[in-house]
């Protein structure tokens, strides 16, 4: 019943299999949005950035496609990022302020629990209409369109507490192919059944003025080869997710 | 199939076992000691570390000090010097269920406190969830899914390499068998969880038979269910008649162990939820196990407990009205009425029974007992609307 190729034309679609394999791998991409006037009239000049409950975790994808999370990756990723946008923002005459996580003990209902879920929502809300374009009437029907979202002066507990003048939101899964699941995907290309997908990085952040609550940028980045393993690659993918700050 | 590839069906099973069998070794698990780094058990603990940190925000967390210090006393009672390593979360949520994970985290959920009549009965279900902690069944069971899925992967690239039928029915059957083996893994980790949760309950001098009281009550409320709606427990837990032997025979052999129910302390603890349990309870609309335990509450109940049962009896019903169900709330309601101390709103309820099946007098009756019993009630103005479009109503009749 199989009908089977000229070995020539077997070896080509091989070929061109891994060629697609390749150039996916290589797949990169940043997608900033910023406040009409951000880059023009705001300057973090001077100012001080704090990154708020910072989500980095970091997994190795099994040959079965099943992610394990991996601690130690993950505490040096954290370090060294947080070394990373440290450093970026100093060369910049900007400041990072300590890594805010708020009192384990503080009850959902408090003011600062409260702002900051309504800065998860409004960061998922920019992610689904800003960057997936799930339309949305009252914001019109054009792809690219300034960032018009808010938080809310609430924000201002935020900057009583950690006397920043900006709070950076960020959320950044990252995965790595590990030894067995690149060798299903070498033999999933051999055998040609198809590519099968490897590890990759995603990162989404969001910086708040803490005056006025207004998200004046947004960024989302996608990688494939990214790594935040160790302190090079940290830096690499930190200017990534940080492009478009009007430093 | 023919001979040669039923025998490679046997090879790819035997293979997917045996890659299965290739643990590693657990950890001897001192109290109070965290995995080392570099293992997928520290792994496991950091992603659970961060979802921790979402319950901890959780507005269905029960923050209440007393109600949470009387279940992490039980907890450490049974746990000993493990206690530390526990950190108890109570969760608002009407379903019998509790949880633990391997970093720690233990999640008890507000159904099973509703359903678990006393002290010794909770102490079952929290000796349970210890047993899966010191056990380490999570990180077992994590293991055992992370080779089962790689294994499948595997074959599956065979079979969909060879690409005929009978390779593809080599990779169903493997998979079912696969999966077969997980599930049946986990059943065994429940019974070694009742075993643990049942001996560290006796050794502290409870009864014995309270475990099986206890899942006999939940294999009545289950049996009850609708079969179109989702088995609770049971899903995953070992069924139940075996269970219940394995359970009751044990309590036979333990007989004159212990006589702690601690049916007192239980009580004080869990009373000022009693209520809003209840009310949590109705919300998940399944109203024929719902009944199945109302009556089960009803026996040990006293007190404004029982004017509470009747009430949302008297809920129950004027929500389903099936046939019948008109009656059975308004007798239901004047039940919990004759009980002292019943909650007034018991009369506003009614009115609202009556208003449905179009008696406005005496809605109208009922309303005015219950603003004339709570005269601040919050929705005083919707009441009163209401009695004013009755009054109208019964003037016109």
């Amino acid at each position: 019943m199989n009908s089977v190729p000229p070995p020539a034309l077997r070896l080509l679609r091989v070929l061109l299999l891994f060629g697609i394999a390749l150039s996916l791998a290589a797949c990169k991409s940043t997608h900033v949005r910023t406040t009409v006037d951000f880059k023009d009239s705001f300057s973090l000049d001077g100012r001080t950035l704090v990154m708020v409950e910072p989500s980095i975790q970091l997994y190795q994808m099994q040959a079965s496609g099943v992610l394990e999370p991996k601690a130690e990756w993950t505490r040096l990723a954290r370090k060294y990022f947080s070394v990373a946008v440290s450093d970026f923002l100093t060369q910049n005459n900007a400041k990072l302020a300590p890594d805010y996580f708020p009192d384990a003990k503080l009850p959902s209902e408090h003011r600062i629990r409260q702002v900051l879920a309504l800065n998860y929502a409004v960061m998922g809300t920019i992610y689904q209409h800003s960057y997936l374009h799930v339309p949305l009437p009252t914001r019109g029907t054009k792809r690219r369109k300034p960032l018009s979202w808010t938080v809310g002066p609430g924000v201002q507990e935020i900057r009583k507490v950690t006397g920043a003048d900006y709070m950076l939101t960020l959320d950044i899964f990252d995965a790595y192919t590990s030894k067995g699941r690149a060798a299903m995907m070498v033999l999933g290309v051999a055998l040609q059944l198809g590519i099968l997908q490897g590890g990759s990085q995603r990162g989404i952040a969001t910086l708040v003025d803490l005056e006025t609550g207004d998200v004046v940028w947004f960024n989302v980045m996608t990688d494939q080869l990214g790594d935040l393993r160790d302190q090079e690659g940290a830096t690499v993918t930190a200017h990534r997710l940080l492009k478009g700050l009007p430093l | 199939m023919s001979r040669k590839p039923k025998l490679l069906a046997w090879i790819a099973v035997a293979a997917l076992l045996a890659g299965c069998a290739s643990q590693q070794p657990l950890r001897d698990m001192a109290p109070g000691e965290r995995p080392p780094e570099d293992t997928d058990e520290a792994g496991l603990w950091m992603a659970l570390d961060e979802s921790e940190m979402a319950l901890q925000r959780s507005p269905l967390l029960i923050r209440d000090a007393g109600l949470n210090a009387y279940v992490k006393k039980l907890v450490c009672d049974l746990a000993g010097e493990y206690c530390r390593d526990i950190r108890v979360y109570i969760i608002r949520r009407p379903y019998f269920n509790a949880s633990m994970a391997p970093n720690g985290v233990m999640q008890v959920w507000t159904g099973a406190l509703l359903r678990s009549e006393n002290e010794a009965q909770l102490g079952f279900v929290l000796g349970h969830e210890i047993g899966h902690f010191l056990h380490q069944h999570s990180i077992k069971q994590w293991r055992r899914t992370k080779d089962i899925m790689n294994a499948l992967s595997i074959l599956q690239l065979v079979a969909a390499s060879a690409g005929t039928r009978d390779a593809y029915d080599i990779f169903d059957v493997s998979q079912l068998v696969a999966y077969a083996s997980l599930y049946k893994y986990s059943r065994d980790a429940e019974r070694e969880s009742d075993t643990e949760g049942f001996e560290r309950a006796v050794k502290l001098g409870y009864r014995a038979d309270q475990g099986a009281l206890l899942w006999q009550g939940l294999l009545a409320e289950d049996n009850a269910r609708d079969r179109n709606k989702p088995s609770g427990i049971f899903a995953t837990h070992p069924a139940t008649e075996e269970r219940m032997t394995t359970l009751r025979e044990a309590a036979e052999a333990f007989a004159n162990a212990g006589s702690r129910t601690g049916e007192e302390g239980y009580r004080s603890a869990t009373e000022p939820f009693f209520a809003s349990w209840l009310d949590d309870e109705m919300g998940r609309r399944h109203y024929p196990q719902t009944i199945v335990l109302l009556d089960r509450l009803q026996e040990r109940a006293t007190g404004s407990h029982l004017a509470w049962v009747d009430y949302y009896r008297g809920e129950l019903f004027r929500k389903r009205r099936a046939g019948g169900d008109d009656k059975r709330a308004i007798d239901a309601y004047r039940a919990a009425m004759r009980i002292s101390g019943y909650p007034p709103i018991a009369h506003r309820d009614l009115g609202y029974m009556y208003r449905t099946i179009q008696q406005p007098a005496l809605a109208a009756s009922e309303w005015r007992e219950y603003l004339k019993l709570k005269p601040d009630a919050a929705d005083r103005a919707t009441v009163e609307h209401y009695l004013s479009e009755a009054t109208g109503a019964a003037h016109a009749n």
